[in-house]
């Protein structure tokens, strides 16, 4: 390419060409072809150039409305979790609490009168709470007697609710023969068979004035 | 931003729509730029678009950029008023997306496809060659970037290379960059050298130089 036809061509074109020049210039173009040839392909490049810009304009535009309602769609998505959530929390919240309480007024009705009473399922530990059950040894009780070839058993009732002792004693010396800890929730305690010789004991459990006698024979 | 509730025309099983109100509204708000009716097209048509994507089973392209580089396509045609509305928008874009796909698996070369396969619409423009222009572009640097972008400033919307308005002259854009109109010119020559030896490097960009 020659570079005169460069600076002619790029003079014609942002019109700084004298009228004469101008004029011969297109004289130019239209008897020499390879000025003719480059001064096309400058044209062409140009507009290509124009061209491809507007495409890549165009197609950010068209990439952020996509992501645009992309994301919008992902918002809407995301609102309607958290609602769905939100509903699915207090529904299981409500069905929670009436299970628990279990206050569905129950009709009881009568031949002549319609009573309304309503049941509250109460806690074991809430309804024992305020009352003392009466302790009472169950067995080894009222002098039975026991064999000496047997384990023994000692049963009471409730269980205890606090650590304490079990005491046995000699009923004749009135000595302490035996005296071990139990546990909390505990009611009952065993002796193996041979551990108490033969004899009359009487036995308690430390904190309560229950007491009970029993013997121990051979047999 | 005004949001407008388009409902493109399509039906599908059937034959589609021929052109009517909401594809004249939509058309319009293309041309005004509102990016409320790319969005309306995208999550409407992108589904339909994706199904047919996936008809061509060895195709390697995300169908969500066959999306997007078909409905940027049918944009820059709309604007250039090569969309005359023979057919729905909806067709419209849907062949395009499929002339791309089948543009893909020929150069991928897993199918040989008969010419009759690509759908006729008003083209006109070769996309192909904008893209490989905008890469060259990305090689170049900055400084021949700007000056290129201010010298080919021809006209806002050129539809037609023959009817080019005047280019800015080296003055102005001496002064827009900050130099004298000797270093503009000098600097624009040799950067326009450097494009015209890029795209002759350009396999791809045989056909399109003198």
């Amino acid at each position: 390419m020659k570079k005169e036809n460069t600076d002619r061509i790029e003079s014609y074109m942002d019109g700084s060409l004298t009228a004469s020049e101008r004029e011969r210039f297109e004289e130019d173009l239209k008897a020499d072809k390879i000025l003719a040839g480059e001064f096309e392909y400058r044209k062409r490049i140009a507009f290509t150039w124009q061209k491809a810009k507007i495409y890549a304009g165009t197609k950010k535009e068209v990439s952020d409305a996509i992501m645009n309602e992309r994301s919008k769609s992902k918002r809407r998505i995301a609102g309607y979790s958290i609602a769905a959530s939100f509903f699915v929390i207090t529904f299981l919240s409500v069905v929670l609490l009436y299970s628990r309480v279990g206050n569905h007024p129950e009709h009881v009705v009568d031949n002549e009168e319609e009573t309304i009473t309503p049941r509250f399922k109460i806690p074991e530990e809430k309804a024992s709470a305020g009352t003392i059950a009466k302790f009472v040894l169950l067995f080894p009780a009222g002098g039975i007697a026991c064999s000496r070839n047997d384990s023994l058993v000692f049963h009471w009732s409730p269980a205890l609710a606090d650590s304490s002792f079990i005491i046995i004693g000699n009923e004749k010396s009135k000595n302490l023969v035996y005296r071990e800890k139990l546990e909390p929730g505990k009611i009952s305690f065993k002796l193996d068979r041979h551990f108490l010789p033969v004899g009359e004991y009487n036995w308690q459990v430390e904190g309560f004035p229950a007491n009970e006698k029993f013997k121990i024979i051979n047999k | 931003m005004k949001i407008i509730p388009f409902s493109l025309s399509h039906s599908q099983g059937k034959e589609y729509n021929t052109t009517n109100s909401n594809d004249e509204q939509l058309i319009r708000s293309i041309m005004n730029h509102e990016e409320a009716a790319l969005r309306a097209v995208y999550k409407e048509l992108y589904q339909k678009i994706r199904k047919m994507v996936y008809t061509f089973r060895n195709i390697t392209l995300d169908p969500e950029d066959i999306f997007q580089e078909g409905l940027t396509r049918s944009v820059m045609n709309i604007r250039e008023g090569k969309f005359r509305g023979e057919s729905s928008f909806c067709t419209y874009l849907n062949s395009i997306c499929r002339n791309i796909c089948l543009k893909e698996l020929e150069h991928q070369k897993t199918i040989a496809i008969d010419k009759r396969d690509f759908i006729q619409e008003e083209y006109g423009t070769d996309f192909g060659l904008l893209q490989q222009v905008l890469a060259i572009r990305g090689k170049l640097e900055e400084k021949c970037r700007d000056i290129i972008d201010l010298r080919f400033d021809l006209a806002e919307n050129p539809s037609n290379p023959s009817e080019q308005t005047m280019t800015p002259g080296f003055e102005e854009i001496a002064g827009k960059l900050g130099l004298t109109p000797d270093n503009a010119r000098q600097r624009f020559k040799r950067c326009l050298d450097k494009l015209k030896e890029l795209i002759k490097k350009n396999p791809d960009l045989k056909n399109y130089q003198p």
